[in-house]
């Protein structure tokens, strides 16, 4: 459903990105993978049809992002991004006001603006003091929040997240992926994560691409990234560290494993099956 | 026995953001908290986004003064204005963004600044920019525009700058939070250098367990108040406390508790990923 | 790493760079009056070729002075041009007489207009912002007997060299953060234009408020207060390559004042 073609992109003479080419297919989660300088946000950029490429396009079912005539103007592309830090873009009067900024800018109907932030805000747990609060004078994860809804309150098809928990503590970044999750499994929208670590989002993903000074690196499933993790220079998520280390002993623990309860269910499975297994040799 | 004396001591510390609404009376961000921090000590601050650590942060060097109860830093109340230039130059505070500390266009004149406020002579000023450009590991960098430092040498930059002042105490408000994975590394080790080769005292506040993980002692804080304090190694590996406190524990932590609790014998207080692996193996092994 | 080049500054080792930034400061100001007050194109031409002089020994390439340069032999031309046309069409001049002067005066306006383009771009690409605000610094130091505050004034012009670059690449995001919520800049209203102006400009206030902010918590932290003493790290000292440029400065004035007495 996105197909990005040979995308290439210059800063005066150097290479930002060279050749970028993956397919995501719609529904899917897609993880873009790269350290500070390796072209990750100007990528986020193109995708999201903010910044034109120097060769080579993306496509959206087919149509060609960066021709006007084919797929319209911005929004009517249904693509939304969540930029990194957020909170730098609210600025209206309330929160109201920001959620439905870009909805007026579509020239929506106030009606169905209304209609749109009462749901969005009830599947973010926001409360009406919130929605009427100045985004001046709520904390930084209801900030966060409140960008979010942003982003989702115009139903997007895609949505494109760079850095999505950065700056958050691992409580409020846990609450934050899960209404992410929660919104691709009501719209099966196509969500792009992009980070600069291997972080907890990276179990959700379909496919993750591992960018390295412009280039592409590595396209393969979350479970083979994992393993290369060490020679690229990055941290494989600890559950995936204790896994590997266990199961370099010759156990066979599900290398899918993504939560804490997952990994206590499958460690009490494997001593259980080890118990029984032993009373039967015995016997 | 020589007695290690308490450095930092907050006496029934409690704060309230100051009012500008007339009769509204605003709530207290810090609630009658009370620490003693030995000289040479690492003691990391955890706590939710929101449960005033920052704002104790700045209690430690004077920034914010309490609306109760004293901060005694190196026997020097924060209170005493003709003490607090003192303090501050033995507190070095170390803040989250990089860019929003720089005040200068190069490196040698962002770290002379702190000494010129101090009027240090000029002789003493080019030996400490040299000194602290060794200790930060940013050398050859002595006659380079600041613009263009990565976000990790910025925040070495600022640690050199506040180094240079010669402090004490050093206090990071989650110095690593807006760094990528290397510099966050980078940073972390040379705290820790700064106080084990120089006996400086740190109070790191973060949100990543594995940093608060190699301090000697760990405050959790909760709402403002300081919901327990004692040997890092214990809080980390108590999951409900924890949990109690909208914080996160290590992974391998909750795997070994869990274990605990199924009646296996596990050492808690070995919860790295390899040493929780090498637990759980040693279990399967046990297993005839 | 150093050569890299910051709004105009391009960091370099000749002799125009090592001059003391007073100098230049102090030089660009005499300079520029008395190229208004040049009365010929003797006196013109004289000023233009020693500050030739200045650009080739500051070893920048002439290319970037000709970008600034191309615009205003453009700039000159036209209004050289719609000059002409006025004279002969409504003086009723001879095209001839009408012709000479026009060439003549657009020739002293052009010249004009390169050497005070030369002068301020080679005091830009030579003079470090470190150096700029530092000699400010200097330069407003008699005036501290007056009451004035000089040392705030040099540090916020340092701080101000500092957050520019920043604050110009936060609205550079914030463009596209705000485009992404479907704010057109292309709009030919100027209303649209000025409403787009201030989906820009108001995050991007609030968060330079907010990094003041922080900055200032910084500064304190280390000891900075407006009212106190500080020592000072960087002393700028006349050197040699200076009185080099004093001397160059005097002999262009002495030129001018000589070329002006003669009479085309």
């Amino acid at each position: 459903m996105i197909h990005a073609e040979n995308i290439c992109f210059k800063y005066y003479k150097d290479y930002i990105l060279k050749n970028i080419n993956f397919s995501v297919k719609s529904g899917e989660i897609f993880g873009i993978i790269g350290k500070t300088g390796s072209g990750k946000s100007t990528l986020v950029n193109i995708l999201s049809g903010l910044v034109k490429p120097d060769e080579g396009t993306a496509f959206i079912d087919g149509k060609n992002i960066f021709n006007k005539k084919e797929s319209g103007n911005l929004l009517s592309k249904k693509i939304s991004t969540v930029f990194q830090h957020p909170e730098k873009q609210l600025f209206n009067k309330c929160i109201y006001d920001d959620i439905a900024f870009s909805m007026r800018n579509q020239n929506i109907p106030e009606d169905i603006i209304k209609k749109n932030i009462a749901e969005v805000s009830e599947f973010l747990n926001m409360s009406d003091d919130i929605l009427n609060s100045s985004p001046f004078c709520i904390s930084g994860g209801e900030k966060r929040k409140c960008a979010l809804a942003c982003a989702l309150v115009t139903k997007p098809k895609i949505l494109i997240l760079d850095e999505p928990t950065s700056g958050l503590d691992a409580y409020t970044a846990n609450k934050f992926l899960n209404y992410i999750k929660k919104y691709h499994n009501k719209e099966k929208s196509t969500i792009i994560f992009a980070s600069n670590s291997v972080g907890n989002f990276a179990y959700l993903c379909d496919k993750i691409l591992i960018l390295d000074n412009g280039e592409e690196k590595i396209l393969d499933k979350p479970e083979n990234i994992f393993k290369k993790c060490k020679e690229l220079g990055f941290s494989a998520p600890n559950i995936w560290q204790i896994i590997s280390i266990i199961n370099s002993k010759g156990y066979n623990i599900p290398e899918k494993t993504s939560t804490i309860s997952e990994l206590q269910e499958n460690i009490w499975d494997l001593i259980k099956r080890k118990e029984l297994k032993n009373k039967k040799c015995k016997i | 026995m020589i007695k290690i004396e308490n450095i930092i001591k907050f006496k029934n510390v409690s704060y309230q953001k100051p009012s500008f609404s007339g009769t509204k009376k605003s709530k207290y961000i810090l609630k009658n908290i009370t620490l003693n921090i030995k000289k040479g000590e690492f003691v990391s601050v955890m706590g939710a986004n929101g449960c005033g650590k920052s704002t104790l942060a700045k209690h430690f060097n004077g920034l914010l003064l309490p609306s109760q109860g004293d901060v005694i830093i190196c026997g020097k109340n924060t209170k005493n204005d003709k003490d607090n230039l003192e303090i501050k130059k033995n507190v070095g505070m170390i803040f989250q963004n990089p860019e929003s500390q720089i005040v200068a266009c190069t490196v040698e004149e962002e770290i002379a600044f702190g000494m010129e406020n101090l009027c240090f002579p000029r002789e003493k000023m080019k030996k400490n920019i040299k000194k602290v450009l060794q200790d930060v590991n940013l050398t050859d960098y002595e006659k380079a525009s600041t613009y263009f430092l990565s976000g990790g040498e910025k925040q070495r930059l600022a640690i050199a700058s506040v180094l240079a002042m010669e402090p004490k105490i050093l206090v990071l408000d989650e110095p690593t939070s807006m760094l990528d994975n290397k510099s966050k590394g980078q940073i972390f080790d040379l705290i820790l250098k700064l106080n084990k080769e120089k006996g400086i005292t740190v109070v790191l506040i973060t949100h990543f367990i594995n940093e608060a993980v190699c301090s000697d002692r760990t405050v959790i804080m909760n709402d403002g108040s300081v919901a327990a304090f004692g040997n890092t190694e214990d809080i980390i590996s108590d999951i409900n406390l924890l949990k109690n406190n909208n914080l996160v524990p290590p992974e391998s932590a909750c795997v070994l508790d869990f274990l605990k609790n199924k009646g296996y014998s596990v050492d808690l207080k070995a919860f790295g990923n390899e040493s929780c692996a090498k637990q759980i193996l040693k279990i399967l092994g046990s297993i005839k | 790493m150093q050569n890299l080049t910051f709004g105009k500054y391009i960091s370099g080792d000749s002799p125009i760079h090592k001059i003391d930034p007073r100098i230049k400061i102090i030089a660009s100001i005499l300079l520029f009056s008395f190229i208004f007050s040049a009365k010929n194109l003797v006196s013109l031409t004289f000023v233009f070729l020693a500050l030739l002089g200045a650009v080739l020994l500051s070893s920048i390439k002439l290319s970037k002075f000709l970008k600034s340069l191309k615009f205003i032999l453009i700039f000159t031309s036209i209004t050289s041009f719609i000059n002409l046309i006025f004279e002969v069409y409504t003086m009723n001049k001879s095209i001839f007489d009408v012709k000479y002067n026009i060439v003549a005066n657009s020739f002293i306006t052009l010249l004009k207009l390169f050497s005070l383009i030369l002068i301020s771009s080679v005091i830009m690409y030579t003079t470090s912002p470190a150096g700029i605000s530092a000699a400010i610094a200097s330069l407003l130091s008699p005036f501290k007997y007056l009451g004035l505050n000089t040392e705030e004034i040099a540090i916020t012009i340092t701080i101000s060299l500092q957050f520019l670059p920043i604050l110009l690449s936060e609205a550079k995001n914030m463009i596209l953060i705000q485009k992404s919520r479907g704010v057109s800049f292309e709009e030919k209203n100027i209303v649209l234009k000025a409403k787009a102006l201030l989906f820009i400009s108001v995050p991007v206030f609030v968060l330079s408020l907010k990094k003041a902010h922080e900055l200032a918590e910084a500064m304190e932290s280390r000891c900075y207060n407006v009212n106190s003493q500080r020592t000072k790290y960087k002393i700028l000292k006349l050197k040699r390559e200076d009185l080099v440029a004093i001397i160059y400065i005097v002999v262009i004035i002495l030129g001018v004042v000589l070329c002006n007495q003669i009479k085309i």
